[in-house]
């Protein structure tokens, strides 16, 4: 009986320690929540959002896009440089940049920053043994790395060929300190030209450079040492639980205005919350100080309540994606253009922005953000008309000849309905959308089959091999002026080609090539509302809308979002103090 | 007993091979390429130039290029190792058409071509034109049929590419005409080459593989992901077992009670009350002041970060503060059914004659209860409590999910979610292993503690 009046007692005694006691809240303390754990804190290997979310205070590139204007402006180096071509000499034809450090950028060893420490992120990159693979295809245009004799901080970066996204490749790339990452200069046994395609098998092959990579990819450096020319110094992750950053003390760049650099809260703490209930309690219980990613139902409770309207900062800044419906341009029912477009009348996009996203997210015509100037304000979105679609379809042979309800047409003699697949995943927005389109498509005697599968089993069984006819995704774009348009090139129309809805037009093709070859910037931006317009005449895909994102910040802070990704800076926000009493 | 004990263990090796047998075919079974997922990870997207490059570095990286399992039976014109193939469009083309019957020969023979032909047909604007409508199917199209209607198409004007179409059509003829009516399975010995070995291999060095989320190696991420599972479930199992066996006691004596009534209807509501509903109303009610102050009692859970420095006591509060809640779900659905368990047993064994035998004795009441009946009601409940926590080793999922716990349930479901396949076999072989060790524990426990038991092992 001892035993269990002893067993009684810690009981007890845990149901008393357990309860509520105050917490204490520090000044200039800011608690994030993240939704997930990040996958690794090395930019070059693991970059992805959430990641992005963190390491963006503890790694900086040398020059990166401004919150506000989102054009790209110099953090690490004095200037944005400017392109030169090449006229005489073994690069003549090509491009040239002039990349000059700031004098007061330093490590955290008080070493400078130096052309060395390029040298070495790049060669980094390009060591074929290192997981930096999604960079490589950008940094093997650059040609060589020619330091400046006189100035170690200044150097001139070549391209043999023309390449459009040069000036990116060159500056927006984070920067890793030589003496931190590759004390032992291991790196250095090769020059940076060497680090190319034709030496793959002697670089693999390298010991040294295996023992480097073989760090370099490790969770060392992506987990436990971390370090970089941001004004935040890694303190530590527990994984699955949080995160810690700190200011780094007499920061070489304590006064700058530059976004990137400026230096606010003492201390950074990101908790690793993947509820939503419980990350919306604690935000309302003042123990997070911003949440972000919030779904759009709850955003917009939360901001008209009266017990949280007045306590927090709502903020939903434009996010650089859009979803569409991908369609398979080459199936043989998608293939008439007619029936492309009554499709993309049978959406009603306008209900799913109110409905689905709480009115928050912009209407898209084409694959360009409409935040870019290279976007073609000039389309006007497709109306839902369900009349419309139905004389479209009419036009293609689809009606309904045999009066049961449904379209069909003769097809090699035989009467075919008019029915359709659209392929989704888990996706709550997706479902959505597969059923709003369905609905609408039954009323005008369509059929429409919903099929839920795996993300990789649809890439694998379907989008690679072309037998698909609709599928909703997402279209993620960069703050780039100059977008990658390969995906629409009839080029890459192969299984392994980004082109995955099979979409053909020569005219789109000549354009795309000629727009590396185009300098003249605003002939550039014709080239792309060009493209637009023709992909839009040609319906190669139903694009829906760019959803805003959702992001709450205590009142706390003086805070503002941006379109930069994650929505915010928590570096630039300010304490502000102001308390808001629990109604 | 010796011998019983050898016996016991020695069981537990052929079933984990067995595990480890069936989670290596599982994880070849779920959709996905391993490759693939390495590169989702690494940002690799599709519309990367150096795709195809980096993709065959992951794949020969990760050994996927090597015959699955010691031998093969498979159809004997089958090629011996078809993963040796490393293009996946070309990979997954000879198993289309292997499964049409086209022997390996007849396939390599028309992919040669096929290659030829499409990057001529493709070289500029002027011939991808003229062979657009070859170009497509050529390039998609696995169905041999469908390939032979395409070579029997009208050719375009272009005199340059007579000889490499000529040749393309040869290809897809003789495959055509070499299709395998007639043929019989053919053994193969493959070697300790093989996937299934090295991934053994390196399973007995205790290499999981790493993470395709995060890069983690599995086995450390695993080990702090049960750490919490622990010590959840067995503070709650004690927890449970301090209240459910006393009251279980307590009621199966005063059996047809008011109390005995009342107290299976107050927990068989708990059982039945789903943990979500129970969970979410507890962090709504009970940890805000929304509902009046009073309410307020618990801190929310979900916040783990312990500042530097603080004392281990600062620490085991917070880590207190944090788990009261989930083991409050925990416990209020596990009482029901081990006090009834409890309950039935006592009432069983009150009745049966060894009891009156020693009420007829004279022994007091509490003697009777904990000598003798307590002795016979904990026998099955050993048997519960071993399966119990082997099955609390995975975690309760939706607890973890909601308290933000980051122990085994949530583990898995981020990992399944995610398609982070080396950590979900990962965990089903570390799982299956712990519940092994633990059943046969309780195996070993039950036959130490049944006098019954041990006299018929002593016999045998």
């Amino acid at each position: 009986m001892h035993l269990q009046k002893y067993l009684l007692f810690i009981l007890l005694f845990l149901g008393f320690v357990s309860c509520k006691t105050n917490t204490d809240t520090q000044e200039s303390v800011i608690n994030i929540r993240l939704k997930k754990d990040p996958d690794r804190l090395n930019p070059l290997i693991s970059p992805n959002p959430i990641s992005r979310e963190v390491y963006q205070y503890i790694h900086l590139p040398l020059a990166n896009y401004n919150p506000e204007s989102l054009k790209l402006e110099p953090v690490l180096i004095k200037q944005i440089p400017a392109e030169m071509s090449i006229d005489t000499g073994i690069y003549q034809g090509g491009t040239a940049f002039d990349i000059e450090f700031k004098d007061e950028a330093k490590w955290d060893n008080g070493s400078p920053i130096t052309v060395n420490d390029y040298i070495f992120t790049m060669k980094a990159i390009n060591l074929p043994l290192t997981d930096a693979g999604k960079y490589r295809s950008l940094t093997e245009n650059i040609t060589d790395i020619i330091p400046d004799p006189d100035n170690k901080r200044k150097c001139r970066v070549i391209f043999a060929q023309d390449y459009m996204l040069a000036l990116e490749t060159c500056v927006n790339i984070e920067l890793y300190p030589q003496y931190f990452y590759d004390s032992l200069n291991l790196l250095g046994t090769y020059a940076f030209k060497d680090y190319t395609d034709e030496n793959n098998e002697q670089l693999k092959n390298d010991p040294t450079l295996q023992k480097f990579a073989t760090n370099f990819n490790s969770n060392i450096f992506s987990r436990d040492k971390i370090s970089g020319s941001g004004p935040y110094k890694f303190v530590s992750w527990t994984a699955n639980q949080y995160i810690v950053l700190e200011k780094k003390e007499n920061y070489w760049a304590k006064k700058s205005s530059i976004p990137d650099l400026m230096q606010g809260p003492d201390k950074m703490i990101f908790h690793i919350i993947p509820d939503e209930i419980s990350a919306l309690q604690q935000l309302k219980e003042g123990n997070i100080d911003l949440i972000n990613e919030v779904s759009a139902d709850a955003y917009a409770d939360l901001e008209k309540e009266p017990y949280t309207k007045n306590k927090f900062q709502f903020f939903h800044p434009a996010l650089i994606k859009q979803y569409y419906i991908l369609m398979n341009n080459d199936d043989e029912i998608l293939k008439d253009i007619n029936v492309r477009k009554a499709l993309a009348h049978l959406v009603d996009i306008e209900s799913m922005i109110k409905n689905f996203e709480q009115g928050k997210a912009i209407r898209t015509t084409g694959p360009i953000h409409p935040l870019k100037k290279t976007y073609n304000t000039s389309l006007e979105p497709i109306p839902y008309n369900l009349e419309t679609a139905k004389d479209l379809l009419a036009e293609s042979g689809w009606t309904d000849s045999n009066q049961d309800g449904k379209l069909d047409k003769n097809i090699s003699g035989k009467n075919k309905n008019l029915e359709l697949e659209i392929l989704i995943t888990g996706q709550e927005l997706g479902k959505n959308l597969a059923l709003l389109l369905q609905e609408s498509a039954r009323k005008i005697g369509v059929d429409i089959k919903i099929i839920e599968k795996d993300m990789k089993l649809i890439r694998a069984e379907n989008v690679r091999n072309r037998k698909y006819q609709l599928i909703p995704s997402i279209l993620s774009q960069d703050l780039q002026t100059w977008d990658d348009m390969s995906k629409w090139n009839s080029e890459n129309n192969t299984p392994d080609g980004g082109n995955e809805i099979a979409y053909k037009n020569r005219e789109v093709d000549a354009l795309i090539n000629k727009i590396p070859e185009t300098k003249d910037e605003d002939e550039r931006i014709n080239l792309y509302k060009n493209i637009q317009e023709y992909i839009y005449n040609d319906q190669a895909c139903i694009f829906l809308y760019a959803p805003e994102e959702r992001i709450i910040i205590s009142q706390k802070w003086k805070a503002t979002a941006t379109a930069r990704r994650p929505g915010y800076l928590a570096n630039t926000f300010q304490y502000v103090g102001v308390t808001v009493p629990n109604q | 007993m010796t011998y019983f004990l050898l016996k016991r263990i020695f069981l537990i090796i052929p079933t984990l091979l067995l595990i480890a047998l069936t989670a290596f075919f599982l994880s070849k079974l779920v959709p996905g390429d391993p490759a693939d997922s390495m590169m989702t990870l690494q940002g690799i997207t599709s519309d990367n130039p150096r795709e195809k490059q980096e993709y065959a570095k992951l794949y020969k990286d990760l050994n996927l290029d090597i015959p699955l399992f010691y031998c093969s039976l498979l159809p004997n014109f089958y090629p011996d190792n078809i993963n040796k193939i490393i293009d996946r469009d070309e990979r997954s083309l000879t198993k289309a058409l292997l499964k049409q019957k086209v022997p390996f020969h007849a396939i390599q023979n028309y992919l040669k071509s096929r290659n030829i032909f499409l990057s001529m047909s493709t070289q500029d604007a002027l011939t991808k034109s003229l062979w657009s409508e070859w170009t497509n199917p050529i390039r998609f199209k696995s169905d041999l049929n469908v390939l032979v209607a395409i070579s029997t198409k009208q050719q375009p004007p272009d005199h340059q590419l007579q000889s490499v179409v000529n040749q393309l059509i040869t290809s897809i003829q003789n495959m055509k005409s070499g299709q395998i009516h007639f043929y019989y399975p053919s053994w193969r010995w493959q070697g300790t080459q093989n996937q299934f070995h090295q991934w053994l291999i390196q399973i007995f060095k205790g290499n999981f593989g790493i993470s395709t989320k995060d890069g983690r190696a599995v086995l450390p991420k695993i080990g702090t992901a049960i750490q919490w599972t622990l010590l959840l479930s067995i503070i709650s199992l004690l927890i449970s077992l301090i209240i459910s066996v006393p009251l279980g006691l307590y009621t199966g004596l005063k059996q047809g009670t008011r109390f005995d009534k009342v107290n299976q209807v107050v927990w068989l509501i708990f059982y039945a009350m789903p943990v979500f509903w129970l969970a979410s109303l507890l962090i709504i009610y009970c940890t805000s002041d929304r509902y009046g102050s009073w309410l307020n009692i618990f801190q929310i859970p979900g916040l783990w970060y312990i500042p530097k420095g603080e004392s281990t006591i600062s620490a085991f509060l917070n880590y207190s503060h944090q788990l009261i809640l989930p083991i409050i779900c925990i416990v209020a659905n596990d009482i029901a059914p081990f006090s009834t368990l409890v309950r039935n047993n006592v009432i069983e064994q009150k009745s049966k004659p060894y009891i009156l035998m020693a009420y007829a004795k004279g022994l007091s009441p509490n003697k009777i209860l904990f000598n003798h009946i307590l002795p016979n009601v904990m026998l099955p409940l050993i048997t519960i409590i071993g399966g119990r926590l082997a099955s609390a080793m995975s975690g309760a999922l939706i607890i973890e999910v909601i308290f933000n716990i980051p122990g085994m349930g949530r583990l898995m479901y981020v990992s399944i979610y995610a398609g982070d396949w080396n950590v979900v076999f990962g965990i089903l072989i570390v799982l299956g292993t712990i519940s092994m060790i633990l059943l046969t524990i309780s195996d070993i426990l039950y036959a130490w503690y049944d006098p019954r038991v041990r006299s018929k092992i002593r016999k045998a």
